[in-house]
């Protein structure tokens, strides 16, 4: 047996060689690549500020690396969202509070969604970079509400809907230089604060659409935004004591007459 | 009103406010307000087929206070069942930009002076009175029916004059052409319900996941609910309909021509065609010495002696296609049990052997017997929301008239100028210019010959979307003696030429009735006012009609001496519906509905009464009446199972068939290269197009914040391989030129669309940017349809 041993010295020089060529090729593959398709400026900044690094706006030319700087530098689309990947907590670790949220969370939850949508109703539009022809990896966070750094994805409240791209618009396509959004004066329709509830305690009608939201808890569950949680996750059927909108929901037609007709009382105007 | 409203109008001014300030800032915020009532309740919802493309999806269309302030998907829609794109999401905000024009304005030198309606009027009369032979119209598909009708009796019915096209000569004139050449009458046999049944997709050029995406969903959605269903797509560049299909064939410009007669090829070799079809249905046809849509009848055996030469393997060589895969393509199709539909678009129209190609394709299908169960079907899409309604079945075109009827056919003349109520001999028999012809003939000076010195543009933007625009468009300026009228909404390529500037009302500022690529005929109610003095393009038609008759011209008047656009209320008393104040005291759109329902029984294209359309979310044609009363529409023609013209017990039946024997065409025609191929000079091939976020020129979608705020500007894509040898990376300034003109624009690598090498693309939406000055205007023989995919250019980085 011991004369294998040069040999075992042999495969393992080999082996480093091989590690060195392969390492050099993934470097110059590395260079080649951020060269084509990495957006000259960075377009996220202040739409959803997760407290990175940014890409310098005059980063035309990225200055040479080493693999420990890489673990820290922003590339490619989504590069805000890279650092933390290994300490991801699972969305189940997120919590529901039992007690509703107070008006001020609810209402910066709102302004938080409303900042994404032209009107209530309206797709949100996506808030950071994507890969322009590759829909399917939405659903990598979008399918499971993951959570990255202090981002949670929105959970997919419509999961039969793939082509994710043909409603929701992403943020500027790079690599174009800043513009001026043409001045509209369009109005949306606003969020509504609540629903209507009945008397106080009663369970809050649901004032929004329920088409393409099959998953209430998509919103309204622990990957929701804080102001929005529901305060009782456990219970499942949502629509058994909250009431969906028949108008809202295209459900029945304006020439419809709920009643049967008065009875003809003597007397009566 | 609640104060609880009066607060949130105070609320919205603010917001608006507060969103234009911050749009000024570039924050990308909307800033929507959130509110503590229940803010959907005092909305008014009402209904509307989407305003962009020839999909036809309906909307509902949210109302508060004059204004429109959300949209919806339409649940009850069968095309789209609730569904939308990004660009039907926020059609609204189309009505809101800032810079909406709102007045009439007049050229003076190199300013405008706003003028009074009644002179805009007047002006355009008199330009018309002093030469009306000398007066073109060029309107769109996105004329609504109503509007393309009486712009139709306007030109045709009244001056007597043919020189009406559409822009829609740029987008489907070649599927039209390819329609009667095989079936003798043209638009669709299948309908959307073919997406729902195929095992097959084909996608000749085609990218509906960006372009009619609501049906592509309508396809892929299917994956989800477990339906296997093979997708192929046959593309010069890899989109985003790429990424979801099997298979992905790249080919050549003008491979397409090889690849279907390689099908047929293979199909003949192995007898896996279908007899049984080919021989109680079909005949077959090629091109004689003058060429026509007639074509000469061939035997079965010449057609299968031409086919011969297309073996894979010389189709691999036409169209850069690898020889298994056209043998692939050709097993499918000689597959009984498979159910194929193929899609295209602008790929196979755009395109200077635009008819052979689309005939080709449906020869495809007839000779594999892939046609007339649900699922398999060929099927053309359109791109625009009315060019079917409007420009194919209207007529809006040189040489038609409604109902599929043409100018120079006595027979058609007569019925047309009877349902007009118009002397006889009104009509000309000589067609009109095409679109290409009549705007070289305006922009070539009286001394040269151009005949055509007054020109009004409706509903369309040709300073954008005409090829070649120095020739046919620029050229218009510097000659004073040339008058261009254009109405529009927004200030466009177009209007900077105009002479004479109409403010139109946009979509649900008007009614109409819009008729989508699945034969469907949409009908909708106003719903908002016009900004300023914006009126409709239809009332801007009947007014100057009106005026002409006040000044004189004989054509205004009908056979009983009275207006050619003569609307009376229920009451049988007449409206003057030429003046804006009385405009709607009357339904113009259902008086001209109705009377243009007469026209569409000769190729039974049968229409519904307005009512019908009032309750439905578009009925597709023949619209058949039963015997207990109720109208029903007709998803599949020439089929027995579906289509009441069908004779007792024939299965099929090409009842319009252009040999008459109740058979449709099957053509031969050769494959041919490019009208301009790469060279030393000029290496790269340079193809245009649409991106998903911006509709066609780009008017509308451009002022909507969110689809401008993901696509602002116009790009180049340029080949990984190719940018590395001309030392672009993305967002380099680059110049693309051609033979005609050469623009600057950004380069952007492995974006949204990735062309091989060789290929650059540029989207045609941005109006700073106009590559149409650098495309060519070489057409197909005859629909007259430019290829705008197919221009030799160079490109060259600028700065970095």
């Amino acid at each position: 047996m011991t004369h294998q041993l040069p040999h075992a010295g042999h495969a393992t020089r080999f082996v480093h060689l091989l590690l060195v060529v392969v390492l050099a090729a993934a470097l110059i593959g590395f260079f080649i690549g951020i060269d084509y398709g990495v957006p000259k400026t960075d377009e996220t900044a202040g739409f959803l500020n997760v407290g990175t690094q940014s890409v310098d706006d005059a980063a035309a030319v990225v200055p040479t690396l080493n693999y420990i700087e890489l673990q820290t530098t922003d590339i490619g689309p989504n590069r805000n969202w890279k650092s933390s990947l290994s300490t991801l907590p699972s969305a189940t670790e997120l919590s529901t509070s039992t007690s509703p949220p107070l008006s001020t969370i609810k209402q910066a939850s709102l302004h938080i969604r409303s900042q994404r949508r032209a009107f209530n109703g309206a797709p949100p539009v996506i808030p950071h970079v994507v890969e322009q022809m590759s829909t399917d990896s939405c659903l990598s966070c979008h399918g499971k509400a993951l959570r990255i750094a202090n981002q949670t994805a929105n959970l997919l409240p419509h999961p039969e809907l793939t082509n994710c791209m043909q409603c929701h618009a992403p943020v500027e396509a790079s690599p174009f230089e800043e513009f001026v959004l043409a001045h509209n004066d369009f109005a949306g329709l606003p969020a509504p604060f609540e629903g209507q509830r009945a008397w106080d305690g009663a369970p809050p009608m649901i004032p929004h659409s329920t088409h393409m939201r099959d998953n209430c808890l998509a919103c309204h569950g622990p990957a929701g935004l804080v102001g929005l949680r529901t305060t009782h996750p456990e219970r499942q059927s949502c629509l058994q004591c909250h009431a969906p909108s028949a108008e809202l929901d295209q459900n029945i037609t304006a020439s419809t007459s709920p009643f049967l007709q008065m009875p003809d009382i003597r007397g009566g105007s | 009103m609640s104060t609880a409203t009066t607060d949130r109008r105070t609320f919205l001014k603010t917001a608006a406010l507060a969103s234009a300030t911050a749009a000024i800032a570039g924050e990308r915020a909307f800033g929507l307000p959130v509110l503590n009532n229940d803010a959907a309740s005092s909305v008014q919802w009402h209904k509307a087929p989407c305003r962009f493309c020839g999909t036809g999806c309906h909307v509902q269309v949210g109302v508060e206070d004059g204004k429109v302030v959300a949209i919806a998907g339409d649940q009850r829609a069968d095309v789209n069942k609730g569904l939308l794109c990004v660009k039907g999401y926020h059609v609204g905000m189309i009505l809101y930009g800032q810079d909406r024009l709102t007045t009439p304005l007049l050229r003076q030198g190199n300013e405008y002076v706003p003028i009074s309606w009644e002179q805009a009027i007047d002006t355009v009369a008199q330009r018309i009175m002093n030469a009306p032979e000398r007066f073109a119209f060029y309107g769109s598909g996105q004329w609504t029916i109503p509007e393309g009708f009486a712009a139709q009796k306007f030109m045709k019915g009244g001056l007597g004059n043919n020189h009406i096209d559409p822009n829609a000569r740029l987008c489907m004139a070649s599927a039209v052409t390819g329609f009667l050449a095989t079936y003798g009458v043209d638009e669709p046999a299948g309908c959307y319900a073919d997406l729902d049944n195929c095992d097959v997709l084909i996608m000749w050029g085609n990218n509906p996941a960006e372009m009619h995406p609501v049906l592509f969903s309508r396809v892929i959605d299917r994956r989800s609910r477990g339906d296997e269903i093979t997708l192929i797509d046959i593309s010069t560049r890899r989109t985003r309909t790429t990424e979801h299909c099997q298979h992905y064939l790249e080919m050549k410009g003008h491979g397409d021509l090889a690849i279907a007669n390689g099908i047929a090829h293979l199909l003949l070799k192995n007898d896996t065609y279908d007899k049984q079809f080919v021989e109680q249905y079909c005949n077959f046809r090629a091109q004689g010495d003058t060429p026509n849509l007639f074509g000469e009848a061939i035997s079965f055996d010449e057609y299968r002696k031409r086919m011969e030469k297309y073996t894979p393997e010389y189709v691999e060589d036409c169209s850069g296609v690898p020889a298994d895969k056209i043998r692939m393509l050709a097993d499918l199709f000689g597959r009984r049990d498979v159910r194929i539909t193929s899609l295209w678009c602008m790929g196979m129209n755009q395109h200077t052997a635009g008819t052979a190609i689309n005939c080709l394709v449906h020869g495809v299908h007839l000779l594999s017997g892939h046609f007339g169960k649900p699922g398999d079907a060929p099927t053309s899409l359109t791109g625009q929301p009315s060019a079917c309604g409007t420009v194919r079945e209207v007529g809006t075109l040189a040489h038609a008239l409604p109902g599929g009827r043409v100018v120079a056919n006595a027979e058609h003349r007569k019925q047309a100028e009877q349902y007009w109520n118009v002397p006889e001999g009104r009509i000309n028999p000589q067609p009109g210019y095409h679109t290409v012809k009549m705007w070289e003939q305006f922009c070539t000076p009286a001394s040269a010959g151009g005949d055509i010195d007054t020109l009004w543009v409706q509903v369309t933007n040709p300073g954008q979307t005409l090829p070649n625009l120095n020739k046919l468009f620029n050229a218009k300026k510097n000659q004073p003696e040339k008058f261009l009228i254009v109405s529009e909404v927004y200030p466009t390529a177009t209007t900077q030429l105009a002479d004479l500037i109409l403010p139109a009302a946009l979509w649900v500022e008007k009614n109409g009735i819009f008729g989508n690529s699945e034969r469907r005929t949409q009908q909708w109610f106003k719903m908002v006012d016009p900004p300023g003095s914006a009126r409709d393009d239809c009332w801007q038609t009947i007014a100057v009609a009106h005026r002409l008759l006040e000044l004189g011209h004989s054509g205004m008047r009908d056979r009983d001496g009275k207006f050619i656009f003569n609307v009376a209320d229920d009451n049988g008393n007449d409206v003057p519906a030429w003046e804006w104040e009385h405009y709607y005291d009357v339904n113009v759109d259902k008086a001209l509905f109705e009377e243009y329902r007469q026209f569409t029984r000769l190729k039974h294209k049968d229409l519904a009464p307005y009512e019908e359309y009032v309750r439905e979310r578009g009925l597709r044609w023949p619209v058949v009446q039963q015997d207990d009363g109720t109208w029903r529409e007709t998803k599949f023609r020439f089929v027995s199972f579906d289509d009441p013209y069908v004779e007792d017990g024939r299965d099929i039946q090409f009842y319009h068939s252009t040999t008459n024997d109740d058979r449709a065409q099957i053509w031969f025609y050769d494959w041919q290269p490019p009208a301009e191929v790469p060279d030393e000079s000029f290496p790269f091939m340079l193809t245009t197009g649409r991106v998903l976020e911006h509709w066609h020129s780009g008017t509308m979608t451009r002022r909507v914040g969110p689809l401008s705020r993901a696509m602002p500007r116009a790009y180049v894509e340029v080949n990984p391989d190719d940018a590395m040898t001309l030392g672009i990376k993305t967002g380099d300034m680059v110049l693309v030129e051609s033979r005609r003109g050469g623009i600057e624009l950004p380069a952007w690598i492995n974006g949204r669309g990735r062309p091989p090498r060789g290929t650059v693309f540029v989207p045609f939406f941005d109006e700073t940017v106009l590559i149409n000055d650098v495309t060519l205007d070489a057409h197909d023989p005859f629909s007259k349809q430019p290829d705008y995919k197919k221009s030799a250019v160079r490109v060259r980085k600028i700065s970095g």
